[in-house]
């Protein structure tokens, strides 16, 4: 496991929960029959904004992808990312069953002002066996 | 609305050297027990028909990640040409208990390929029709003895 998600309180959190491995098979009769191919849950999403920062929280957020990225590893989320968030919900997105946490995609950055930055950051969670 | 919650039991035997693999394929990171024997988890899928009108056989495939498991199950039957695999499918409960609906296949194997990502086995059913080269001898050094390697066969 990679090292953990940088201890910083999002401004705001978006969260998705993971689905069942499921495919749709409609017949032209319109009779639908699905078939279910685990009995885990997978692709939980979840958006993290940090606004307004100063550019070293950008620089330590950045510098976790790139650790994570190339090790091709999943990690923990921290307390702090769910600052604010009622316990029993927190328990539910930051530690799923089976389930570890991976950049989506790169963290996007956006320069607001002198040394201060918007860090957008997509993570995934997906099951690893 | 019919749904369908399927375990596939793959259970396989090298040839030589006997060594025995079994995995299912529905319950995520466990181990399951089957006809009192223990099933671990590999994420693989199967596909291929098992049997025509006309009894020749098609191939199955069995798709697996390329990960050390998976090669070393091609590894140990000499790229899957001397193995024997039991695939059992079974229904499962809303509950996902078995029920009682199942049905068997044994297959030999008849070889392997593989990409960057994926591995798959090839096998097929391991009685044929009868025909004029009854049994079907998949072609191999044993019965060819030590071939060239630019493999320009004159046959005489």
């Amino acid at each position: 496991m990679a090292r953990t998600f940088p201890s910083y309180v999002p401004s705001s959190r978006s969260f998705t929960p993971g689905e069942y491995p499921v495919r749709t098979y409609r017949s032209q009769s319109g009779v639908v029959s699905k078939r279910i191919y685990g009995n885990k849950p997978t692709n939980y999403d979840l958006q993290l904004t940090f606004s307004n920062v100063d550019d070293s929280v950008a620089n330590d957020i950045v510098a976790h992808y790139e650790d994570t990225a190339k090790q091709l590893e999943g990690f923990n989320l921290p307390n702090e990312v769910f600052g604010g968030m009622g316990n029993g919900l927190q328990n539910k997105i930051q530690a799923p069953s089976n389930i570890s946490w991976s950049y989506a995609s790169p963290p996007q950055i956006k320069s607001v002002f002198i040394d201060v930055s918007t860090v957008e950051v997509s993570l995934i969670g997906e099951i690893n066996v | 609305m019919s749904n369908l919650r399927l375990v596939q039991f793959f259970d396989y035997v090298t040839g030589s050297n006997p060594t025995r693999y079994r995995y299912q394929n529905y319950f995520v990171g466990q181990n399951k027990t089957y006809n009192s024997n223990s099933y671990a988890f590999a994420p693989f899928q199967s596909s291929g028909s098992l049997s025509t009108l006309t009894g020749d056989n098609e191939t199955v495939t069995v798709l697996f990640p390329a990960t050390e498991y998976a090669i070393r199950l091609v590894d140990a039957s000499g790229g899957n040409r001397q193995s024997e695999l039991t695939l059992t499918t079974l229904w499962l409960t809303a509950e996902n208990e078995y029920s009682s609906l199942q049905f068997t296949e044994t297959l030999i194997g008849i070889g392997s390929s593989f990409d960057d990502t994926t591995l798959e086995l090839r096998f097929r059913t391991a009685m044929d029709s009868v025909g004029a080269n009854f049994p079907t001898r998949t072609f191999n050094r044993d019965n060819a003895g030590i071939l060239p390697i630019n493999a320009e066969l004159s046959l005489r």
